[in-house]
């Protein structure tokens, strides 16, 4: 045995101790010269965090992810109108890891050791970390709708996180008899894309129109009012007429309960039976964040603003659904917007770079009918106390077709744009 | 007075006073990158254009002088809008400046 080759295998035993010691995997520690990033969470939040800390190339990042491709939430509802294939809104992490050198883990978190900053894999291994960002999204309180749960789900999809759920709820409406009845029951405040479950109906409304024109739609809300709430029911009215009722919070009472046997929604004083039901159940923040941690009593994770570090655990930094997001909604855009002040924030923090004021924007596009797209956005800034909304904008009520269809244009292009920043 | 001449007035007023900006010579082109990030959430880097405008590649001096027609108004899209007025003129002309070099050196992404 030479010595090069001993020292070698004391070195690796020497690792194997260490690592024993500290419950982790050798190659995270030893020998990290650069500061380190793990970002758990590969959505609109989290791939753009992974992305813009490595471009600066001065930090090892490490993004953490459970599925191998994903499907954006966004556009989804396209998919259920006949728009667009699930296949075009799938992506894949090659081009992430590979342009700005993120290593893409296909794995789930299952604890943080804030203490010590690790992050434990499912797979057994673990990642030592300098900063850790949370970006897991949204999960259900199923219990919040008694007979609902992950087994409900297979019957009475929710399609509120992409893939799967979507196609299952696709099928079901293309399998339904024409005359049928779908309801839709969107979640309370606060939830992922405010307007999405209102998108939904006027997509399933328009594939019902030319498919199954006797069909109707009941929206059984616990809310009394939503977002573009004008907008959404004037399209209705022109593109759908008669088609699609919404019954707000003050008339249902809120669903109460489901019955997936019976396919029926039981309501404060109703049952309504239904050939789909499509359940939005309400939400929080994904299970990682609230296990490490990070979330309040709420089910939120509070943040600053200015850096979206946790208000909660040291070195943790959470973007994007799982926030307490101050005056911003819970949307893909607004995600891709706090992961670049955060990216920011860290760099500035880990490389000794210049940090920026932090700025903040959203726009949310829905599609109503063919080529007729509507739009709400604001700007923000960091305040003391929240993300602060400086000014907004929204489509108005009677605009022409022509800025209609401009608006679905612009739609198509923000989510080419936004899916090669997050993607590309 | 017809369009077309408010238009010519207009475009002159705007390229006479990016011109006493210098052609933005002096931009920081650390926070232009920083601001491009916001343009980068829906145009895309790399240059194609699907749906939206192709933003890089411009003179410096057009792409201010287009983000001021957003801001006054003159140019009518109602996020450009909200984004051309959340920017100063120096953040202006940072931010025209790094998609003018952008273009010019290729963007690794």
């Amino acid at each position: 045995m030479t010595e090069g080759v001993s020292r070698r295998l004391a070195l690796k035993s020497l690792g194997a101790t260490v690592a024993l010691a500290a419950g982790v995997a050798p190659f995270t520690v030893l020998g990290a010269k650069k500061p380190r990033v793990v970002v758990v969470g590969g959505g609109a939040g989290g791939a753009t965090v992974a992305r813009y800390v490595a471009k600066s190339g001065q930090v090892d990042v490490t993004l953490v992810e459970a599925n191998e491709h994903y499907t954006t939430c966004f556009f989804s509802n396209l998919y259920l109108g006949g728009f667009r294939s699930l296949e075009s809104i799938t992506h894949s992490y090659d081009k992430l890891a590979a342009a700005v050198g993120v290593r893409v883990v296909t794995d789930i978190a299952t604890a943080v050791d804030a203490d010590k900053r690790i992050v434990r894999l499912m797979s057994g291994g673990a990642l030592a970390y300098d900063r850790l960002v949370l970006a897991p999204g949204i999960d259900f309180k199923y219990e919040a709708i008694e007979g609902y749960g992950p087994a409900a789900e297979q019957v009475m999809p929710h399609a509120y996180r992409a893939g799967a759920q979507s196609a299952l709820l696709r099928r079901q409406i293309v399998d339904m008899k024409d005359g049928g009845l779908v309801v839709i029951v969107p979640p309370p405040n606060p939830f992922r894309c405010p307007p999405g479950p209102y998108e939904r109906a006027s997509m399933i409304a328009h594939y019902l129109k030319y498919h199954k024109p006797k069909s109707k739609i009941l929206i059984l809300d616990s809310k009394d009012k939503h977002s573009k709430q004008a907008l959404f029911q004037e399209a209705w009215e022109r593109f759908y007429p008669g088609m699609i009722e919404w019954l707000p919070g003050e008339l249902t009472g809120g669903v109460k309960a489901v019955d997936v046997t019976n396919m029926a929604v039981v309501t404060e004083d109703e049952t309504h039976r239904a050939d789909v039901v499509n359940v939005i159940p309400p939400q929080q923040a994904g299970w990682i964040a609230r296990s490490a941690g990070a979330a309040a009593q709420s089910g939120w994770c509070p943040v600053q603003a200015h850096n979206l570090a946790s208000k909660l655990l040291p070195d943790v930094h959470v973007v994007g659904d799982s926030i307490i997001p101050g005056d911003m909604p819970k949307s893909a855009f607004a995600a891709n917007s706090q992961a670049k002040v955060c990216a920011n924030a860290i760099v500035a923090d880990l490389a000794d770079k210049q940090a920026f004021r932090p700025r903040f924007r959203n726009t949310c596009w829905s599609l109503v009918a063919t080529g007729h797209g509507i739009k709400v956005g604001a700007s923000y800034e960091a305040t003391e106390e929240k993300i602060a909304k400086t000014s907004g904008f929204i489509s108005q009520t009677g605009e022409d077709d022509t800025t209609r269809a401009a608006t679905a244009n612009e739609a198509n292009g923000w989510y080419a744009g936004i899916t090669a920043d997050l993607f590309g | 007075m017809t369009k077309y001449t408010m238009c010519c007035i207009c475009l002159f007023v705007c390229a006479t006073a990016a011109t006493k900006a210098g052609a933005c010579e002096d931009a920081d082109l650390a926070l232009g990158e920083y601001l491009a990030a916001e343009c980068t959430g829906c145009h895309q880097i790399k240059g194609q254009a699907q749906g939206m405008p192709r933003i890089t590649g411009w003179p410096a001096i057009a792409m201010v002088g287009a983000l001021r027609q957003y801001k006054s108004g003159f140019r009518d899209n109602r996020a450009m809008r909200s984004v051309a007025q959340s920017l100063n003129e120096e953040e202006m002309c940072a931010v025209a400046k790094y998609f003018e070099q952008v273009a010019k050196r290729g963007e690794k992404r």
